[in-house]
């Protein structure tokens, strides 16, 4: 455990190198929720009723923040370096060090991670004084670690799953086009652009049992204690199953993928 | 005559290129479909409960959605390639042999690969535009039409002449792949009503400083009956305005390289 924690520890320090970079990242990351947020307000505007499926203009607004905030969370990279080690022939380096190729990539993402919501945090801190007024402020303690445990269990569902498609590279030659359509996929399902429960009554409870739910739609409910912590612990362990059944994907797709395996170039 | 066969023969390559990688293709292509597919998904979920944004109903918001990914495709699948190998080129060095051939400079910039899924997927935004139009009461004539498409291919050159003023910042700053966000953030407002600007100068802003108003708006609006001669002048003057600037920014940027490896 000791290795990983060290490699998490060398790739945050490795984030903070890069800081005009960090700063143009995180300017055009928020223009875009910016404008989504304009874009809702002027929905609210033309509707003139001031709540519009029960969501108000604040609960809107507090929606996109705290999102924006807890899809810092999704794992991705993982994915895209799997496939990229297949298609050169790198993983077959990888393979012989003693290390897990998987655990190894979760602790540096995590750490890319952590520090993507730092920054994020420091960003909607400084401007928090501007928008207070136009956001909810009703996190519990109890709300607050289950929380916690959320986006945790985010991490290793959105690793996993990105894994899952970074190895698709074992059988086609370009992964890459799978995965963005996966990437478009997620944040559609994953309440990117809209709360999941605007989406046609039939399909939001089957979309908030899906794992893409546990990424930014169920944590920003539980910030704004719109649901209730019964609801929260089921979906819970709801999600963790899909961890179970996303680690056994895993495990057999790598175990077919090593076979066909051929370092092509490494 | 000259240009016209470059042009013939960088389309033979491209789709060469296009053979080979088949399995790609096709991904990629239902990548951008989905893409389309789902945006107009999100239209039709917020009309769910809302009757009309700013005067738009939901017809109207989905070809105006569909306006913007039609140009959006259009540049990805036309121009994009070609920008991205631009800077590229700028950071490697391997700009110099633009310069060397006796090809206009702006033209190598703009045209060389195609990206075929990004155009093939045109088909998704113009059926959905299309069975659109014909479930709308108004009527449409010729004009508008042409109006429409005019105003399309003058939004697919300002877009063009905009990136093409950011890239040559290349020229300054070498590695300008950053910008590459500008892109995103310009086609997800053109995608929008203009009527998210409350205030005219903040709207006029985002015609002539970060054109994405005339992008699709325009286009829409006049196809749809809504669209007025000021909105129309102001589209073509920033038509204008930032393709000379851009070749003059292309210009000025060549005078002062002095390539990067070579």
């Amino acid at each position: 455990m000791q290795k990983y924690l060290y490699s998490f520890r060398m790739y945050l320090l490795t984030s903070f190198q890069y800081r005009f970079d960090t700063v143009l990242e995180l300017i055009m990351s928020n223009i875009s929720m910016f404008i989504t947020i304009i874009f809702w307000i002027l929905i609210y505007r033309s509707d003139g009723t001031g709540e519009i499926n029960g969501y108000t203009i604040a609960d809107m607004i507090t929606f996109f923040v705290v999102s924006s905030l807890f899809r810092t969370f999704i794992l991705n990279g993982g994915g895209f370096e799997i496939s990229g080690m297949i298609k050169n022939g790198d993983l077959g380096k990888v393979m012989i060090k003693p290390y897990s190729i998987n655990m190894f990539l979760y602790w540096k993402h995590l750490s890319n991670a952590l520090f993507g919501f730092l920054k994020q945090f420091s960003l909607l801190l400084m401007i928090a004084p501007f928008f207070a007024q136009y956001l909810t402020w009703d996190l519990s303690v109890h709300s607050a670690i289950l929380l916690v445990i959320y986006l945790a269990t985010a991490t290793v569902i959105s690793h996993l799953m990105w894994s899952l498609l970074g190895m698709v590279a074992f059988w086609l030659e370009q992964a890459q086009a799978v995965m963005w359509s996966f990437a478009v996929i997620l944040n559609f399902l994953s309440g990117m652009f809209m709360p999941l429960d605007f989406f046609p009554d039939w399909s939001v409870r089957v979309l908030e049992l899906m794992p893409f739910a546990a990424f930014s739609y169920i944590p920003a409910k539980l910030y704004m204690n719109q649901i209730s912590p019964a609801e929260s612990v089921n979906l819970l362990i709801v999600y963790i199953m899909w961890i179970f059944v996303l680690m056994t994907l895993n495990l057999a797709v790598w175990r077919a993928g090593v076979k066909k395996y051929s370092a092509i170039g490494g | 005559m000259y240009y016209l066969n470059i042009l013939k023969e960088q389309i033979k390559l491209s789709f060469m290129s296009v053979a080979i990688y088949r399995a790609n293709f096709v991904l990629m292509l239902l990548q951008s479909i989905i893409n389309s597919v789902l945006g107009i998904l999100c239209v039709e979920f917020i009309y769910i409960h809302v009757d009309s944004i700013a005067g738009w109903s939901r017809d109207e918001m989905v070809i105006l959605y569909c306006s913007s990914m039609i140009v959006n495709q259009i540049y990805r699948g036309l121009i994009n390639p070609n920008h991205m190998r631009f800077i590229e080129s700028i950071s490697s060095g391997s700009f110099d042999r633009m310069l060397v051939k006796p090809v206009n400079v702006i033209f190598q910039i703009n045209t060389g690969s195609i990206d075929y899924s990004s155009l093939t997927s045109l088909v998704a935004p113009i059926f959905v535009l299309c069975v659109k139009i014909s479930s709308l009461d108004i009527g449409i004539t010729g004009l508008n039409a042409v109006l429409f498409l005019v105003f399309l291919a003058s939004a697919v050159i300002l877009l063009t002449s905009f990136m093409m003023l950011l890239y040559s910042l290349a020229f300054k700053y070498i590695r300008v792949y950053g910008l590459t966000g500008i892109y995103f953030i310009l086609m997800s407002i053109s995608e929008k009503p203009k009527e998210i600007f409350s205030y005219k100068g903040i709207m006029y802003a985002f015609v002539f400083l970060i054109p994405s108003v005339p992008l699709a708006n325009v286009p829409a609006s006049l196809l749809l009956n809504k669209g007025n001669i000021p909105d129309m002048i102001a589209a073509a003057v920033s038509g204008m305005l930032f393709f000379l600037v851009s070749a003059a920014a292309i210009k000025r940027g060549i005078r002062k390289y002095s390539s990067a490896s070579s």
